[in-house]
């Protein structure tokens, strides 16, 4: 079978070779097409884009603490602030945070493949990322007329503000087109790997929970990105020539650019969600030992989802003039999502039950993950609803809502699927009490920070505001809401000392620390250049018995004869 | 040798995912191109059909429709069509010669398209053209009020031109992509790099312009029958 390869003996010296020590010097970095270095190089620029992203949520936070408009330079400099919050962290990291960062790494090494199917589309990807983020980015140097640093739109662009405005908004569109297209490839890249590198064995219902929901994900992708791509291409157009397609002063039509960016930016909700849900089967069923309960539930729901989530974008144009009869259509439509996610939900607690669960840092991310993208779910719902919506739209029960879902869950799987993979990426251990305290502020902060939300929301206070009356009785909830902003950035801060401590002292970690069974687990950490020297033996991946712990290497080893079972 | 049909298959009976990553040259994943390339083209469909929606609320806007005093529309339009169909031809024939390892034909297919292609561009050009001379002539007939204000053109108007502009731009921007891969194509194909079990630029491309004759079809049909 592997006689293009050399005799496995020199795998076997004392140090072995790995991704990181293969090749070295900055244009092996820069140049690679290794998914794991790739998938490196945007964890590294993602994570960096969320310390911006998180420190401007820092400046809007400090402005709200107080009912004036007194720490903000002005009220356009605040709008600038949350459109460049809002866009940074919805284009360049929750998008591509799970996917391209711990996909690129994880997928192939979960097929037993040596890379995914197209490497230069895979870097080329990354430069489309780089590129957009520069453009972006950009931005936030220039200062347009009104000595506003950024661009004043809101992360959803709206026309006519966005054909008016006079900050540099065509360059943060074409930063987003660059971002989209970044995007659609790597969706295009990971379909075709799922389907072209499987090995034969592995059957679509013997593939991990993370690949149906990376699968579902890049089919969005492909196919709901391209209509963002030409919105605002017809945007830029728009300003650039002022022809009039979503100008209303001449003739256009600003709905149907609500029309158009929703049809994609609803499905965005589940690019951004799918994969996280995909991490969360992972940690739920190897950190409680337990073969997941109802895989084929959650498989087909992650279709279910993304099938879905194109048929209910409407949702998010209650109050935009769209005739009653579509409104109840759109309301209706929106609640046939919240089944596939209630039956994640409910297969995970149901992993959960009786299971022996440890309750390591990954683990607390992964529980949390219920919570809060229960709390996010069910506050959908509210908003789903026609009557109700009316009276929340544009309120901070808006803002509260989509920071449960995007914050709360989708980057709680991502920094939890990043301790997960941790020390098979790094091949260092990683500080449990640091990682455990920094999840316990971020969780703690979060809640602080976002509950409170949900009540001014509810008590009329309204979104995209710089200030707000002292009398109204806004200001207890704003105070909590800020205070719980600076416990988490605490967090985030003692997550970034638990890394670096890992890096520069951590200790050698096991191949398996967590004592799971999907194929990337059967790989040295950190695994060689071409990952798996043959095609690894397919096994069911939520079945963990055939590992025991192992207290001198610090993880789980084979059991060398398994009771009942032949070695192949 | 370029036309002979029985050249050792250089492609050796392994399984392909024990040879990946492909980072000796020339090395692919059997199927994946093309797997890729469906993805793709279904991708680039969905700008189509946004436009397609856009139109179809203008046209439901704006009645009657096409607006009094609209210009007609271009004429060339039926060319376009005509040259479009005839590249599709045209790279199709370049695939069934491939795979009978026609050599001669496959030069002479390709070399075809690329020729029809350009001129389909061309042609689009001049779509152009008649559209800017159409909206000098809505210009003149809707003078500004006063010097120095915009030209009073009625919005149904206005909008009648700039959807026929962007639609036609939008296919364009597109053909030129196909261009840019025709003509590499045609390059490899005159230096004999395509054989019959290997010729994945031939597959990518006569999908591509397939593609590219669909969507134009979509654009054509949706102007000609929407301006009725
Ligand atoms: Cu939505």
């Amino acid at each position: 079978m592997s006689t293009s390869y050399q005799s496995s003996a020199e795998e076997t010296a004392p140090a072995p070779e790995n991704y990181l020590t293969s090749s070295r010097g900055i244009a092996s970095w820069i140049f690679t097409l290794d998914h794991k270095r790739i998938g490196i190089l945007y964890g590294v620029m993602i994570l960096l884009s969320f310390a911006a992203a998180g420190f401007i949520a820092l400046l809007i936070r400090t402005e709200l603490l107080t009912p004036a408009l007194d720490r903000a330079p002005s009220g356009d400099q605040y709008n600038a602030w949350f459109t460049l919050h809002g866009a940074i962290m919805v284009f360049m990291v929750i998008i591509p945070g799970v996917p391209a960062a711990l996909g690129n790494f994880v997928l192939p090494l979960m097929l037993g493949a040596k890379d995914v199917a197209f490497p230069r589309l895979n870097l080329m990807s990354f430069y489309f990322w780089l590129g957009g983020a520069g453009f972006l980015l950009s931005t936030l140097f220039l200062a347009g007329s009104t000595k506003v640093y950024g661009v004043d739109t809101g992360w959803t662009l709206y026309p006519p503000h966005s054909i008016r405005t006079t900050q540099f908004a065509s360059l943060a569109l074409t930063g987003v087109f660059l971002l989209g297209f970044s995007s659609i490839f790597t969706g295009l890249n990971f379909i075709v790997t799922i389907q072209k590198l499987r090995p034969r064995a592995m059957t679509w219902f013997k593939m991990p929970l993370f690949l149906w929901a990376i699968y579902s994900t890049a089919v969005l992708q492909v196919m709901a990105t391209p209509v963002l791509a030409i919105t605002l291409l017809l945007l830029i157009v728009e300003r650039t020539m002022g022809i009039g397609i979503f100008n209303p002063a001449l003739g256009g039509d600003p709905v149907l650019f609500q029309h158009f960016f929703w049809f994609y930016s609803h499905p965005a909700v589940y690019i951004m969600i799918l994969p996280a849900m995909g991490v969360v089967s992972e940690l739920i069923a190897v950190h409680s030992h337990r073969h997941i309960f109802g895989y084929r539930f959650i498989a087909w729901s992650s279709v279910a989802i993304a099938m879905f989530s194109f048929i209910v974008w409407g949702h998010h144009m209650f109050t935009s003039t769209m005739s009653p009869l579509m409104n109840a259509i759109f309301s209706a439509l929106t609640f046939s999502v919240s089944i596939p996610s209630a039956i994640k939900v409910f297969n995970w607690l149901a992993t959960l039950y009786k299971a022996s669960i440890s309750i390591t840092t990954p683990m607390l991310y992964g529980l949390a993950f219920i919570i809060l993208f229960t709390i996010g779910g069910l506050t959908g719902l509210h908003l789903g609803t026609l009557q109700v919506d009316i009276h929340l739209h544009d309120t901070y029960f808006v803002v509260a809502h989509f920071h449960y879902v995007m914050m709360g869950s989708a980057l709680m799987a991502m920094f939890g699927g990043l301790h997960h993979w941790w020390p098979k990426i790094t091949g260092r251990t990683y500080s449990e009490l640091l990682g455990q305290v920094s999840f316990w502020l971020i969780f703690i902060g979060f809640n602080t920070a976002f509950l409170p939300q949900f009540v001014m929301g509810s008590l009329g206070m309204p979104r995209r505001y710089a200030s707000y009356p002292a009398d109204a009785g806004f200001t207890g909830y704003h105070i909590a809401s800020t205070i719980g902003a600076y416990i988490m950035a605490v967090g985030f801060v003692v997550m970034f000392v638990c890394f670096v401590q890992s890096l520069a002292a951590g200790r050698k970690a096991a191949a398996n620390p967590w004592g799971g069974n999907s194929l990337e687990w059967h790989c040295a950490a950190p695994p060689p250049h071409t990952n798996f020297e043959t095609v690894p033996e397919v096994i069911d991946c939520y079945d963990f018995h055939d590992w025991r712990y192992d207290a001198a290497s610090g993880g789980f080893i084979k059991k060398t004869t398994a009771p009942g079972r032949v070695p192949a | 040798m370029r036309d002979s049909r029985d050249a050792p298959d250089p492609i050796p009976p392994v399984e392909p995912r024990e040879v990946w990553p492909p980072y000796a040259k020339g090395q692919s994943l059997p199927g994946a191109g093309v797997l890729g390339m469906w993805f793709f083209l279904a991708s680039l469909t969905m700008p189509f059909l946004a436009v397609f929606v856009g139109y179809l609320v203008f046209r439901a806007t704006y009645q009657p429709w096409p607006p009094a005093g609209a210009p007609p529309l271009p004429a060339l339009l039926w060319v376009c069509t005509g040259l479009i169909l005839c590249a599709s031809i045209a790279v199709h024939w370049g695939l069934v010669s491939v795979r009978a390892e026609r050599q001669a034909r496959v030069r002479a297919a390709t070399l075809a398209a690329l020729v029809l292609g350009a001129a389909f561009f061309a042609c689009q050009c001049g779509v152009w053209h008649e559209v800017w001379r159409g909206w000098e002539g809505v210009l003149a007939a809707h003078p500004a009020a006063a010097p120095g204000e915009q030209p009073a053109v009625p919005a149904a108007l206005r909008i009648f031109v700039v959807t026929l502009f962007l639609f036609t731009s939008l296919h364009a921007i597109h053909v030129i992509g196909g261009l840019v891969l025709q003509t590499v194509v045609t390059i490899r194909a005159f230096r004999g790099v395509y054989r019959y079990y290997h010729h994945p630029g031939i597959t990518y491309s006569a999908m591509y312009w397939h593609f590219l004759d669909a969507a134009w079809l979509l654009v054509f049909l949706a102007l000609v029958l929407g301006s009725r």
